[in-house]
């Protein structure tokens, strides 16, 4: 079984998922994804796209100049998909249980 | 950067110099703009003590992670691979001699010579079980069968300290002079082959047939041995030759690749305080030195010290060949 994604993690994988970014719209989609909760800034941004190249979950799709600025957009690869769609699924088995248990406790709303 | 540049970005810029200089040239420019879109129509041009904090920490990690994932580092992790390959090998052969050794004894117990690696023919029969798995995890690493043979070398291990628990107690320095150095050994190569990873690469960067080929040399000369009641100048001489050939036949590779230049380093590095040892048990004709009559400190220290200057100067070499990297640290701002 691999090791549950860190939260920064899965919030990047989350926004890559639907479309190559670039790293400023990556922050941007994990704020907005995590409703306001997450606000990752660019270092850590950084360490985390690197290290997620590194795992190969992540790479380079394009590069582009805008405005005289350097832009390179990411995307998911197929790995990355893969360990996304797992720990979607491990989520949805915890959120189930958690779910369950408040059904079962009374406690549910 | 252009004449244009704002004194915010400036400072991003230099704050970017936590980072390793061949990252900045190749993402400073990205990670700039980045900071820049989300400074966005801020007033100002200091940066916020949060800002500040977040580009230490990523330049920090940054540099830790290219040292700990440098060439120099995975080179290193494929000698140790390739090395305990190698001392799987040493450790079976020894075992096989260790079996011969009780087989002999057991169709003629009155022999009562010295038996390979010091050890009274009496003494191998007691304890012939020791290590016998390593026998198993050579051929399993030859066959590719990685998780048995990582199954088969934690085996060996286990079954020494249980065998050394039943047989050690009476004897301690039989213990402390033969089992104590050849456990250890064998402790820090289960060590490294319990990682089907490691095992699996350290036998394909040898070749499956080279390790079996090797073992079938190393269990001759153990028969060679066995079979001559005692170690001989000759079997010595004969298995000191042969490693030789081997060396020279592997060239190439051990001086020609990052894994290779360090598994030379390491064996030069056992062989520096190693072979004056055996030159004087060849000399004085005794074939057998107790650990503690050895200078176990000299040997350490010559040891640590050849280690270090022998990797230090193999890595000076290989920066040497590599092509520079451009520092493209801002001088404006």
């Amino acid at each position: 079984m691999s090791k549950p994604l860190q939260e920064p993690s899965f919030l990047i994988l989350t926004a890559l998922a639907a479309a190559p970014l670039h790293g400023y719209a990556v922050l941007q989609d994990v704020e907005r994804v995590s409703g306001g909760r997450v606000r990752l800034r660019p270092g850590t941004l950084y360490t985390a796209l690197d290290r997620l190249t590194a795992e190969g979950l992540i790479e380079v799709d394009r590069e582009e100049l805008v405005d005289g600025r350097h832009r390179r957009y990411y995307r998911l690869t197929g790995v990355g998909a893969d360990v996304l769609a797992a720990e979607v699924e491990r989520l949805r088995r915890i959120a189930t249980a958690a779910a369950r248990n408040l059904k079962l406790g009374g406690l549910a709303r | 950067m252009t004449a244009s540049t704002s004194p915010l970005e400036r400072r991003y810029r230099r704050w970017l110099a936590w980072y390793p200089p061949s990252y900045r040239a190749e993402r400073g420019d990205e990670i700039v703009a980045v900071l820049m879109e989300v400074a966005g129509d801020r007033t100002g041009d200091r940066l916020t003590p949060a800002e500040a904090l977040d580009l230490v920490r990523g330049g920090l990690v940054t540099r830790f992670r290219a040292r700990r994932s440098s060439a120099s580092v995975a080179a290193w992790g494929e000698a140790v691979s390739v090395l305990a390959c190698l001392a799987a090998v040493l450790l079976a052969s020894r075992t096989a001699g260790y079996l011969a050794t009780t087989w002999h004894y057991v169709r003629a117990p009155d022999w009562n010579s010295w038996a390979p690696w010091g050890t009274f023919a009496e003494m191998a029969f007691d304890s012939w079980p020791l290590s016998t798995p390593w026998l198993v995890a050579v051929p399993l690493l030859c066959l590719r069968r990685w998780r048995l043979a990582s199954v088969a070398a934690v085996a060996a291990v286990l079954v020494d300290l249980a065998g050394v628990s039943v047989l050690g107690s009476g004897d301690p320095d039989w213990l402390r002079n033969v089992v104590g150095p050849w456990m250890l050994f064998s402790v820090l190569t289960a060590l490294v082959l319990a990682q089907p990873r490691r095992a699996a690469r350290g036998t394909e960067l040898v070749g499956p047939r080279v390790l079996a080929a090797v073992f079938a040399v190393a269990v001759l000369i153990q028969g060679l041995q066995v079979a001559r009641m005692q170690i001989r100048f000759e079997t010595r001489v004969a298995a000191a030759g042969l490693a030789l050939l081997g060396l020279l036949g592997a060239r190439r590779w051990l001086v020609g690749t990052p894994p290779g230049r360090r598994v030379l380093v390491v064996l030069t590095t056992v062989a520096v305080p190693l072979a004056p040892l055996f030159l004087t048990r060849i000399v004085a004709g005794r074939s057998y030195i107790p650990l503690s009559e050895h200078p176990r400190g000299l040997m350490v220290a010559i040891t640590l010290v050849a280690l270090i200057a022998l990797s230090a100067a193999v890595r000076r070499w290989e920066l040497r060949r590599a092509r520079p990297v451009a520092d493209p640290t801002p001088s404006a701002g």
